[in-house]
């Protein structure tokens, strides 16, 4: 392949479909050129459990015609994406990379992929997942990290980020119950929103836990991110927690000066394992937010140090019930830590459960007093720099510390409080792995968090980088944990 | 004392029992320890006063958001 071809395969969305417009670029021809480079690099990276070649040739043939004959269904119209594999695909596959029931083949569509089909995008495959979007799986070993294969990609949503991040798709769907679409987005250098719980469909997505799931989407910048969020934004009749509120346009607001806003700065993270490099990342990032005429305040997180409890309390129960009776039919079919979870959330008292889910409430009401002073608030999207592959843990300051724990602070408040939130990158460790900046808006308002993260985006240019593909994954890198 | 002192197999198996969950020795002793774990860290969250709120049971719909 060329590397004028490669360079097809990293266009931004609005770009590629410019290209295709103009007749500069056929989606036949685009879409060749990722399935080559799906070909060639991911039997290394893994980012794919199923890829869809036939399918996406198929789209693709009828994207050019509509095209040609001027029938344009919008932005996505010919461009290539990928869906996580948790999400339904009427007669493709969908693993959830569990072994309980690998070779499941649905017979209807998830609602986001019948949007995106009606978009006119195009399905390169099934993007890699923890098993059941929970826990790394037992049978499908994760996708590698492309700027540093001996670091984790982190999950759930891990092959959906890594897709997008190596020019395998232009976008991707995943889910996030707690930080399951922005952590993977985080160590992988793309963006990843989740908008506000409601705004997009989880009909067909295959649930982990009914009060906390958000369906996400993925992109190379935040304006590709808009564009895929419009696509599969507003409401769902199959979906009893779709939201009725009229979808405004997400674009609306890029490249409005942010003078003026009112921008908070997290605070009140539980102290320990804090990373330095982290901190210095996501100061700096409020230095540029600051010189485009934002006015930044520290502002505490409410409830924040009960992320973690409060999660547990919710995520683990409600997971329980959802996986039932596979737990009692084929437990030795789960992976080691769903069995941990599930386990857990068989017996976690009912009414701790309905104590958490209160507190929910109380937490709402703290946030939306908050955000009465601010328009958003910016803060890491973990406190923690990508920790080694295949584990959950990484080490700050000599002590090692388990990103499960830790994960809901960061990520998992977005989830109980169910406002939107967004990560984007924002620099590299020492490592050469990429540290995202989060930034979190007010319910429904998702364009002003476009609007904060697209300036800072357009005044650095992190999002421009490219990973360096290994040829191969570490030899002795662990695979499951 | 903390839970995780107080919380025994027996325990364990127990309330594994209540929701028909046949648990190996090994799941047992793995649930004994995240279970004292949840009630130890839980306990800051019962110590937390939600007033007359009511659960938020399906997340937060466009009310609850919206006032």
């Amino acid at each position: 392949m060329t590397a004028h071809a490669d360079d097809r395969c990293f266009l931004s969305i609005a770009e590629a479909g410019r290209r295709l417009r103009d007749g500069a670029l056929s989606p036949i021809a685009l879409t060749e050129a990722v399935l080559e480079r799906i070909a060639r690099h991911d039997a290394t990276m893994r980012a794919y459990i199923t890829v869809t070649g036939d399918v996406a040739l198929e789209q693709a043939r009828q994207a050019e015609l509509e095209l040609q004959r001027g029938h344009d269904r919008g932005p996505l119209h010919g461009i290539p994406i990928s869906l996580k594999d948790n999400v339904a695909t009427r007669s493709i596959r969908t693993s959830c990379a569990s072994l309980v029931d690998p070779d499941w083949v649905p017979d209807v569509d998830a609602t986001v992929y019948t949007r995106l089909r009606e978009a006119g995008a195009i399905l390169m495959g099934k993007a890699n997942l923890f098993e059941y979007a929970f826990s790394m799986s037992p049978a499908f070993p994760p996708p590698l990290n492309p700027w540093n294969p001996e670091r984790t990609s982190s999950g759930s949503s891990s092959g959906s980020a890594v897709s997008v991040a190596t020019g395998m798709a232009f976008g991707s769907i995943g889910t996030d119950t707690g930080g399951s679409g922005r952590s993977p987005a985080n160590v992988n250098g793309v963006v990843g929103v989740k908008g506000t719980y409601g705004r997009v469909s989880l009909a067909g997505v295959v649930p982990l836990s009914y009060s906390l799931d958000h369906t996400t989407v993925m992109a190379r910048s935040v304006r590709d991110g808009a564009l895929m969020l419009q696509a599969v934004a507003g409401h769902d009749p199959a979906d009893e927690s779709s939201s009725r509120r009229p979808v405004p346009d997400f674009s609306a607001r890029l490249g409005e000066s942010i003078r003026g806003l009112r921008v908070g700065r997290a605070r009140g993270y539980s102290d320990e394992g804090i990373d330095p490099e982290v901190t210095r990342i996501v100061d700096t990032a409020l230095d540029v937010l600051r010189d485009l005429g934002a006015t930044i305040e520290d502002v505490d997180l409410p409830y924040v140090r009960r992320c973690s409890a409060l999660q547990t309390a919710i995520l683990h129960p409600e997971a329980a019930t959802v996986h039932h009776d596979a737990l009692r039919r084929a437990a030795d079919r789960f992976g080691e830590t769903a069995i941990m979870r599930l386990d857990l959330g068989n017996v976690v008292p009912a009414t701790a459960y309905v104590q958490a889910q209160r507190v929910r409430r109380l937490m709402r009401d703290a946030f939306r007093d908050l955000l009465a002073r601010v328009e958003v608030i910016v803060g890491p999207a973990l406190a923690m720099c990508a920790g080694r592959a295949g584990t959950w843990t990484t080490t700050v300051g000599g002590r090692e510390i388990d990103l499960r724990k830790a994960g809901p602070e960061y990520t998992g408040i977005y989830n109980l409080s169910g406002m939107p939130a967004l990560v984007l990158p924002a620099g590299f460790d020492g490592g050469g792995t990429p540290v995202g900046l989060q930034v979190a808006g007010r319910w429904f308002d998702e364009a002003r968090v476009f609007q904060v993260a697209h300036a800072y985006e357009q005044a650095t240019d992190w999002h421009r980088r490219r990973p360096p593909l290994p040829d191969r994954a570490p030899e002795h890198r662990s695979e499951t944990a | 004392m903390e839970q995780r002192e107080q919380i025994d197999a027996d325990d364990v198996r127990a309330a594994a029992r209540l929701v028909d969950l046949r648990l190996t020795p090994e799941r047992v002793d793995t649930l004994r320890r995240t279970l004292a774990e949840f009630v130890d860290g839980f306990a800051a969250v019962w110590a937390l006063d939600a007033g007359d709120r009511q659960p938020a049971t399906l997340g937060f719909d466009d009310e609850d958001a919206g006032r």
